[in-house]
């Protein structure tokens, strides 16, 4: 059975479709079969992935109203091991179905439409989009588990709480193992006094739940890294287009804890 | 922020407040005991100061306070930031709402304020080498209470907006939401409790700012 995660963080601009682009591409690198889902309507992933409009007619919008099963919809990318489920700025319109007061079961629509072809797969990793609604709720109630990148900015831990709060209802009702795999401090400088301290304030609340290569090791972060801001217009993930990066030595350290559970 | 340091007095807090009162003291302004005979803490109830342990109260004038920062919510602020340098020396130091500094299950140590015209007095009383019984927990970390205040008066020379602490401490109130609290002597779940911008909860629909 594949393990499901999602990354998530309401906050726009932490890192998350990085996060989803290149941990999948390093966990397909380690030969684990991976789908990225792409459910944010910006798209990012998608295009990250070298995708543009034109290369796919249907995306996962289709398959969460249920014109097309997902398996319709999966592109296969051009790194081995790796599918994507693409999306579309059209996704919006989801919203308007989820409203829909006969609407049983709302949050669960995408975790219906994956159990589908959960097995043909080792990760499913869900892009979520910047935002606590529909989406990303049918997304976390669809996952095992959440990653929550935290950029290493000012107010970086604004709006954890209410994400923290909204992962724990969502275990005492619709999905009670869901759990928090861990939190990955991103865009961190090393001279950068703030960003030490975001990262010391991370340590010290979530000690425990940052990954690690090795117990009692420095925790996973990614850096700052100019190869990362690049990759995703040349629609490659940093760990092609820059594999000796630090940013692409991050997502590999990422991927190679998540795949020992760490 | 000069400290006026004394071996004994009755209460940091009481001494402050009348002094700042009577104008014999201005802001900023803090006062250290060695030991405390009839500490006050938070409800009126006693905090018995032992020896070694730190008990201090600061006055600042309200318009040198975060602006951001309502009065109602000066206790947690001014106790998260105690919470935080406290971490320092033991990473299991949380805070409990509203503005009590635990460790496992015990106390050790709170906050109170009180406004007196245009000025806030803020008590704060940490058991560091000793608890006093055994409801209450304590740091067993060996340092001079003095130098734990010259570091908090570091801290709060900072003075982050109310916005900053906030933050953080809506952090810890989620990770610690499923302790209980008394509230007018009954025992209550914070796991239902909305916890509000300015530090306040609503519990059972009626919004509280304190535990009395």
């Amino acid at each position: 059975m594949s393990e499901i995660i999602c990354i998530a963080n309401q906050k726009g601009g932490v890192g998350k479709t990085t996060t989803a682009v290149n941990l999948s591409a390093s966990l397909a690198g380690n030969n684990k079969k991976v789908l990225l889902v792409d459910i944010d309507p910006q798209s990012n992933a998608t295009t990250s992935l070298g995708f543009s409009r034109s290369d796919y007619e249907f995306n996962i919008y289709h398959t969460l109203i249920g014109s097309k099963k997902i398996s319709e919809v999966i592109l296969k990318t051009s790194i081995k091991n790796l599918d994507l489920a693409p999306s579309n700025i059209g996704l919006v319109g989801i919203e308007k179905e989820y409203y829909n007061a006969g609407k049983k079961d709302r949050e669960l629509i995408l975790k219906e439409k994956i159990k589908d072809i959960a097995g043909e797969y080792d990760y499913i990793i869900i892009d979520s989009p910047p935002a606590l609604g529909p989406i990303t709720i049918n997304a976390l109630s669809a996952s095992d588990s959440v990653i929550i990148p935290i950029q290493c900015e000012f107010f970086a831990l604004e709006g954890l709480a209410q994400l923290l709060n909204t992962v724990s209802l969502l275990k005492k009702t619709i999905n009670p193992t869901l759990k928090i795999r861990g939190f990955l401090p991103t865009m961190f400088s090393t001279q950068n006094n703030l960003s030490k301290q975001v990262l010391s304030d991370l340590t010290h609340h979530f000690k425990d739940q940052l990954f690690r290569i090795k117990k009692n090791k420095e925790c996973i972060v990614v850096p700052r890294n100019v190869r990362i801001a690049e990759s995703p217009s040349f629609g490659q993930p940093v760990t092609e287009y820059a594999s000796g990066s630090k940013g692409s030595i991050a997502y590999e350290n990422l991927a190679k804890a998540i795949i020992v559970g760490a | 922020m000069e400290i006026l340091s004394f071996d004994s007095l009755e209460s940091t807090q009481n001494y402050l407040i009348d002094a700042v009162t009577k104008g014999e003291l201005k802001p900023p302004i803090a006062v250290i005991a060695k030991e405390q005979s009839s500490g006050v803490g938070s409800r009126d109830n006693e905090w018995i100061g032992v020896v070694g342990n730190l008990f201090f109260s600061f006055a600042l004038a309200l318009e040198t306070l975060p602006k951001d920062l309502k009065i109602e919510s000066a206790s947690l602020y001014f106790s998260f930031i105690m919470k935080e340098l406290l971490s320092r020396y033991r990473d299991d130091i949380y805070m409990k709402w509203p503005n009590d500094i635990y460790i496992h299950n015990q106390k050790i140590g709170g906050t109170i304020t009180k406004k007196i015209e245009k000025n806030l007095i803020c008590g704060i009383g940490i058991n560091i080498i000793k608890s006093p019984n055994s409801t209450y927990g304590c740091l067993e970390v060996a340092i001079d209470p003095l130098n734990i205040l010259q570091e908090y008066i570091k801290e709060l020379k900072k003075m982050p907006s109310w916005k900053q602490i906030f933050i953080k401490y809506q952090i810890e109130f989620e990770k610690y939401k499923n302790s209980y609290v008394h509230i007018n002597n009954y025992q209550k779940s914070l796991s239902s409790a909305q916890l509000c911008e300015d530090g306040s909860i609503i519990i059972n629909k009626k919004r509280m700012y304190s535990l009395r």
